[in-house]
């Protein structure tokens, strides 16, 4: 591997999932990171730029987590492709000393695609309160490498591992490294195949070909499917090793998982010196609390009850103070405006359409989000987030599913984008696009900014059991619908469940502070409001055309006409379906939208007159069967564009819009008329 | 892929299967706290290789903790992590059940 053209060096950071890499990548780069799309992939990549000692940049790639270079998942794959790509011109290999063999694994397969590794021994502070001592020099000398001491969240060992990268780029001759060896039945498949992978039209850099030879003898689909074809003889020779293989009463995929095991067992007892036998520690207890039989779900629900509890009961103030700052800034642009003499159309559609949507938009969804995210990562940084895949595998099993589709569902609590973007964590495909699809059925904090407020209004004091069968409601949504799909055009094996339940840490709040609030919440709230600009134009426009005309001349009035017919089997009216569709682009404005389509006011302004109207024109089914139509009905704007981004086609964003839109109106159904057989029944 | 193959490796742990009588149950079947050595991992392969890749391959040491409040998935320690399996893909992985977490157990049938 060269340093590219412009003499800048890449840095890639590799890992085993929950080594801590992303800390390491944010105490390189600091805020100078930026997340783009992998090319020809679907996953976002995180890139970022740190300085070495001399002041000279250089490009760090945060790879996905992989326990292998296998390409079994979307992130293998990725992590995989970009080292093979020789885009990299170090490897720092993150690995966490507290669980030395199963790490060096993926370092030894790293050595066999590179000689410019440094590895990073994550975790010194944890490994020593275990009793556990490591001879990094041993290490050092054993795989002939740069080893490096590291406590990540306090920024130990990052600019070391950091300038023994820069130091190794630039040396111009090989290393003399470790190389991992197998038995003698893999290594003359590997002689047998050398030949021909090194003739083939896609002659490899000869450090990489035995890589090759290695995976295709295991069988690894994504090298199998480049080199198979592209190689001569390759399939019949392959065929021929794996029967030797059989004849031997083994695999060759076997044979070279335990040769690397062995070595990388091996290579961790010599430097390993356990001083004080290995305890359980309160790991043990947590899970066993955490993952009762009896007290889970209590737990689960109470905590997930006390998180939304807190992010309402906080998000108040700020929210208060922005729609003050807002109301401030719409009012002195009006002066502005005026004073400048633009025409009234222009003049409100960007003012009274743009602004004050984007503005309340932004009073509604920000600080909620902010305050979610926060926590939510607290939680994930914790370890929590696995405990939760690990008690709701069995009911997701149930619908074809698995239970990272869970983790999906909880961040689209907060979000349905970031949620959307949780899904990656899920190996299987279509598991993935389950998730990916039923993601805008949990309800998120823009919709609980309005689901909060309208049930205590509309029910008094019984809002939290409105709000709690809002909860269940939409999670039996995801479990339908989830049913059905993999019951018709989702249909496919049994997912692979295999989920490592790592260790409960102390959540970094540095790293939260910065992944979190500026990587999760400002850039999506960021794009969010950049994609519903031009649609609160649009409903300023509709509410005010023709000039002058009365509310049911105006495009917004006819709508609601127009809709009212569609609405009525459901129990809604045409001023309900009109406010959901004007709340489309961010579900934050649908109680404005809600104004707006009462005939009430003409722009998105925070509503005051419509609390009023509602409570004295809806009964309490209208009410309920509106806030089921309105936590369920269709992915916001840039959901959708999420969706279709990170799924690889339109089409699927597509079927999560019928799907939600079709399960929401069937609930709503359900819900409208047991309720009115019910009071039927009750003689009301 | 997809393929169920034969993954019964470890040759000499068969034969003492045969020969000496010795019981193998699956991981699932392992009691709570129950310890096993793995002797072979009947899956098809991205399984198989997930597992692999994690170190349960056969000769590997694995103790099952506890299952999931709903039964299933089964939660299992392999070397020093806690790693969780449906009972269905646990079913798959043959173990010798340890008695005392030394010798494996054999039993006369006869």
């Amino acid at each position: 591997m060269t340093t590219t053209e412009t003499g800048t060096i890449t840095v890639a950071l590799v890992g085993n999932p929950n080594t801590g890499k992303s800390t390491v990548f944010n105490a390189l780069t600091g805020l100078r990171q930026h997340v783009g799309n992998w090319t020809g992939k679907t996953v976002e990549k995180a890139e970022g730029w740190a300085k070495d000692p001399l002041g000279a940049r250089i490009r760090i790639v945060d790879l996905p987590g992989t326990y292998a270079l296998h390409s079994e998942s979307v992130e293998e794959q990725i992590a995989c492709e970009y080292l093979l790509s020789g885009q990299a011109d170090v490897v720092i290999a993150i690995v966490d000393v507290t669980n030395l063999a199963r790490n060096l694994y993926l370092v030894l397969q790293l050595l066999e695609l590179t000689d410019r590794l440094v590895v990073a021994l994550n975790f010194m502070d944890e490994a020593e309160a275990k009793g556990i001592e490591v001879d990094a020099d041993k290490l050092r000398g054993l795989l002939g490498v740069p080893v490096v001491r590291m406590v990540a969240v306090r920024g130990e060992g990052v600019t070391e591992a950091l300038s023994e990268a820069v130091r190794i780029a630039a040396e111009k001759s090989r290393r003399s490294v470790y190389t991992p060896r197998y038995g003698p039945l893999v290594e003359t498949c590997v002689q047998r195949l050398l030949p021909l992978i090194r003739l083939s039209g896609n002659s490899p850099h000869p450090s990489v070909s035995r890589w090759i030879a290695l995976r295709v003898l295991e069988g690894d689909p994504l090298v199998t499917s480049q080199w198979l074809s592209a190689t001569d003889g390759l399939t019949e020779t392959v065929l021929e090793c794996q029967r030797e293989a059989e004849a031997w009463g083994t695999s060759l995929d076997l044979e070279i998982a335990r040769a690397l095991h062995q070595q990388a067992s091996s290579l961790a007892q010599q430097v390993i010196n356990q001083k004080k036998p290995l305890q359980r520690d309160w790991t043990q207890l947590l899970d066993s609390v955490l993952t009762h039989k009896w007290l889970a779900f209590p737990l689960m629900l109470s905590l997930f009850g006390f998180i939304f509890w807190l992010t309402a009961i906080a998000a108040n103030k700020p929210s208060a103070w922005l729609e003050t700052a807002v109301s401030w800034l719409v009012g002195t642009a009006r002066t502005f405006a005026d004073h400048l003499g633009l025409p009234w159309w222009l003049k409100g559609s960007l003012i009274d359409g743009i602004l004050l949507g984007l503005g309340s938009v932004l009073a509604v969804m920000f600080p909620p989000m902010l305050i979610f995210f926060v926590l939510y990562a607290l939680l994930e940084d914790f370890g929590l987030v696995p405990r939760v895949a690990f008690n709701l595998d069995r009911l997701m099993q149930a619908v074809g599913s698995q239970g990272k589709h869970c983790l999906s569902c909880m961040v689209s609590y907060g979000c349905n984008i970031p949620g959307v973007l949780a899904a990656r964590v899920i190996e299987d495909p279509r598991v993935r696009l389950l998730a990916i699809i039923t993601s805008p059925l949990n309800p998120c904090n823009g919709r609980w900014g309005n689901l909060l407020p309208l049930s205590f209004l509309l029910f008094g004091r019984y809002a939290p059991l409105v709000l709690v069968s809002l909860i269940v409601i939409s999670f039996g949504a995801v479990l339908l619908v989830t049913w059905i799909l993999s019951k018709t055009i989702l249909k496919g094996q049994a997912p692979i469940f295999v989920l490592e339940l790592p260790p409960f840490r102390r959540p970094s709040l540095r790293k939260i502070l910065v992944h979190t609030v500026i990587g999760r919440a400002v850039v999506t709230q960021y794009r969010a409001l950049l994609v519903a600009a031009p649609f609160c134009a649009l409903i300023w426009l509709f509410s005010n055309l023709p000039v002058g005309a009365p509310f049911s001349q105006t495009v917004t009035g006819q709508l609601v006409g127009a809709l009212s017919a569609i609405g009525r089997p459901f129990g809604l009216d045409g001023s309900m379906l009109t406010a959901c569709l004007f709340a489309l682009p961010a579900k934050e404005i649908a109680l404005a939208s809600l104004a707006i389509t009462y005939g009430l006011q003409r722009n998105l302004e925070e509503p005051t007159a419509i609390f009023g109207f509602l409570k004295s024109h809806w009964s309490f089914l209208d009410s309920f069967t509106f806030l089921v139509f309105y936590t369920l009905y269709l992915p916001c704007a840039y959901t959708f564009v999420v969706q279709a981004r990170e799924s690889g086609h339109w089409k699927w964003a597509v079927v999560s819009g019928l799907a939600t839109l079709l399960c929401a109106l069937f609930l709503t159904f359900l819900v409208h008329h047991s309720g009115r057989a019910l009071m039927t029944l009750a003689g009301l | 892929m997809g393929k169920v193959r034969n993954r019964n490796s470890n040759s000499s742990a068969i034969d003492q299967r045969l020969t000496e009588e010795t019981i193998l149950v699956s991981l699932e079947d392992l009691p709570t706290n129950g310890e096993g050595i793995v002797v072979s991992v009947e899956a098809p392969q991205p399984l198989a290789h997930r597992l692999f890749s994690l170190g349960l391959l056969p000769g590997a040491k694995v103790k099952k903790i506890r299952s999931a409040p709903l039964g299933d998935p089964i939660e299992f320690q392999v070397g020093d992590f806690l790693l969780a399996l449906r009972a269905k893909d646990a079913s798959r992985v043959l173990v010798h059940p340890l008695s005392d977490g030394t010798a494996p157990k054999k039993v006369d049938l006869s």
